[in-house]
């Protein structure tokens, strides 16, 4: 069923899409290859984070500057990205020591010593849980801060004489326009991937086990982070991005 | 101008900080809400328990905290308990506590001498605190759009739950899936653009999409072998193999929803745009245009859905590959609902972006006309 996906993916990309969807198979498998490469790496005994952070750099010099070439445009997103994920690096790491989210529920019934799991690992799930946090979030984002600032470029293109404060303002107009549909891109990926996680609560748990489980914590937190991450790109991004357009300097933004 | 807007904002972050405080104070108190002991952690004292060799011969080194805490709520309100946590140093199955912490509890022995067992710890004032955080946000940046997110989200968890409870009840999964598909995006896009001619194209275009990955997932599962769902995480048990189908088709038809909205909703934009500016527009140029923004924000949505569905899958690899699980393998079995998901959402994608041009030529076509005539 997956080589059949595979495929049909594959042959729409190229017959519906335009020259960029092609390339987004690119992307995509390159971005496939680094998640893989954070996996790996990770597993053979190298800090999660440090590897993890190397990957972001990665995934957003990838599909920033590979899938949407070098411009100012793509220049300032990748700022705001960094910037963005370092914000969030200590945000998690507040969260994850509070919350105890690491390892596997019991929920996971499967993923027990009597199948073959055993919890000796030697390795740190708390900090592999921060790692996968970032992961999570470190798409959306990009698309976040792609899309405002490819927007605001448009209208500086269009009106030039606008004073950075004022870009500033239509940066912010513009994310205000597409939050909604990325948080509920977010929402509904969320729920299908938990669809089944859902079920269990509703026929098993009351609400207040459901609330204070590891299963749910681990993804109600790690979606909202995610979603948390692209409404805080905005603001950034846009910040960022008038800066850039209005003197093609971000160090200027302290004057 | 710029004064007042600033005014407001310093209005709206005061009335927030205000709003999460009172509810974070109240969730951090809740303890009388609970009818299983709550118990605060107060001291920690720890031995070392010595290293366990696995069973791929790593040395795990564990550790027994020896807990004092206090009792918050219930029959033993306000007396001390002691407490005995082993964790390994990994945290895969168990768990390591802080003072502070606090944990549900069944307590045991008589008045002066108890002891207790953790059944679990109290998250709900993280998990409170990450959602307020995300709601102040919304509210912050986003302004009336933000709260209208914040309140489509609101509606759309309440349909979530009522889905949940009628396919408790009974009802078939498949007939629930495809009903709450069409009302979920009925509100979503509504609360985004309003009920207008746009809503309705942007409707269609997703409605159709949604259809086709069904479709096409519905297919590739009748005709393909029997998928094992042994290797979905969460699965209900006992299930059939028709049950597990129905959960699986629900879950693709529900993961592609919310990105395809995405897209639908900036072709129809784009294209109601371009036919305000030029009624006279060939069909050839409006597909044109509307490709070219389709294409530009194809990669990055597909990335978006790739990250999100597919990123959660690596502890496993970690746990799996330490026990002498190849990576191939684990590919191959445990990755396959997820990878399946994406693979559908970003065919969703794809196919999105035709399909909103076409419903937005025909919508609006066909209302220039009604109009004329």
């Amino acid at each position: 069923m997956i080589s059949a996906l595979i495929i049909i993916y594959i042959l729409a990309s190229l017959v519906i899409g335009g020259e960029k969807t092609a390339k987004s198979l690119v992307t995509l498998a390159t971005n496939a290859v680094i998640l893989f490469a954070v996996i790996l790496l990770t597993e053979m005994g190298f800090p999660a984070l440090a590897v993890t952070a190397a990957g972001c750099v990665c995934v957003s010099l990838v599909t920033l500057f590979f899938q949407n070439e070098i411009t100012v445009k793509t220049k300032a997103a990748l700022l705001s990205v960094f910037i963005v994920i370092a914000v969030m690096f200590g945000f998690l790491f507040f969260v994850e020591a509070r919350a105890n989210i690491q390892g596997f529920p019991v929920g996971q019934f499967e993923f027990r010593e009597s199948n073959g799991y055993s919890a000796e690992i030697d390795f740190n799930m708390t900090m592999l849980e921060i790692s996968v946090m970032l992961m999570v979030l470190i798409g959306a984002v990009i698309d976040t801060a792609l899309s405002v600032t490819s927007g605001l470029y448009e209208v500086y293109l269009n009106n030039k004489n606008l004073s950075r404060n004022e870009l500033f303002r239509s940066g912010l107009s513009i994310g205000k326009n597409i939050l909604s549909s990325t948080v509920n891109t977010l929402f509904f990926i969320f729920i299908a991937e938990y669809f089944t996680l859902f079920i269990q609560f509703i026929q098993y748990y009351t609400f207040a086990q459901m609330l204070n489980s590891k299963e749910f914590c681990q993804q109600v937190i790690s979606i909202a982070v995610s979603a948390i991450g692209c409404v805080l790109i905005i603001p950034v991004v846009s910040a960022i991005s008038s800066a850039k357009f209005k003197d093609q300097s971000f160090f200027s933004i302290r004057k | 101008m710029q004064e007042t807007s600033r005014k407001t904002f310093i209005i709206k972050l005061i009335a927030v900080l205000l709003f999460s405080i009172v509810v974070l104070a109240f969730v951090s108190h809740d303890y009388s809400m609970y009818s299983t002991s709550i118990a605060r952690i107060t001291d920690i004292s720890t031995e070392q328990a010595g290293t366990v060799q696995g069973l791929k011969g790593l040395n795990e080194q564990y550790t027994i905290q020896h807990i004092t805490a206090r009792i918050m709520n219930g029959d033993y309100d306000g007396s001390n308990v002691s407490i005995t946590n082993k964790y390994g140093k990994s945290q895969v199955y168990s768990e390591k506590y802080q003072t502070g912490d606090e944990v549900f509890v069944t307590v045991h022995g008589t008045d002066g001498n108890y002891t207790a067992d953790i059944s679990g710890m109290k998250r709900d004032t993280m998990v409170v605190f990450v959602l307020l955080v995300l709601l102040a946000l919304l509210v912050l940046v986003g302004g009336r759009q933000g709260l209208f997110t914040v309140l489509s989200l609101f509606i759309n968890v309440i349909l979530f739950y009522v889905m949940l409870k009628m396919y408790n009840g009974g009802t078939n999964l498949l007939i629930l899936a495809i009903a709450m598909s069409i009302i979920f995006s009925s509100i979503v896009l509504v609360l985004i653009n309003g009920w207008n001619r746009r809503t309705l194209m942007s409707l269609t275009a997703t409605l159709a999409a949604v259809a086709v990955i069904g479709i096409i997932s519905s297919a590739l599962i009748m005709l393909g072998p029997d998928l094992n769902y042994a290797f979905m995480d969460y699965i209900p048990e006992p299930y059939t193999q028709t049950e597990a189908d129905l959960i699986f088709i629900s879950e693709i038809l529900m993961g592609g929803l919310g990105v395809i909205m995405d897209i639908a909703v900036t072709i129809t934009a784009t294209s109601s745009e371009l036919i305000g500016k030029n009624p006279g527009i060939s069909r050839k140029s409006l597909l044109e245009s509307c490709r070219q923004v389709g294409d530009d924000i194809t990669g990055a949505m597909i990335n978006v859905v790739f990250f999100t569905n597919v990123a959660s899958v690596m502890p496993l690899f970690i746990l799996s590959m330490r026990n002498d699980i190849s990576f191939v393998t684990v590919m191959k079995n445990n990755t396959f609902f997820e990878t399946a998901r994406f693979l559908t959402g970003a065919i969703g994608i794809i196919i999105t972006i035709p399909l909103s041009i076409l419903a937005a030529s025909f919508f609006i076509r066909h209302g220039k006309r009604g109009e004329q005539a």
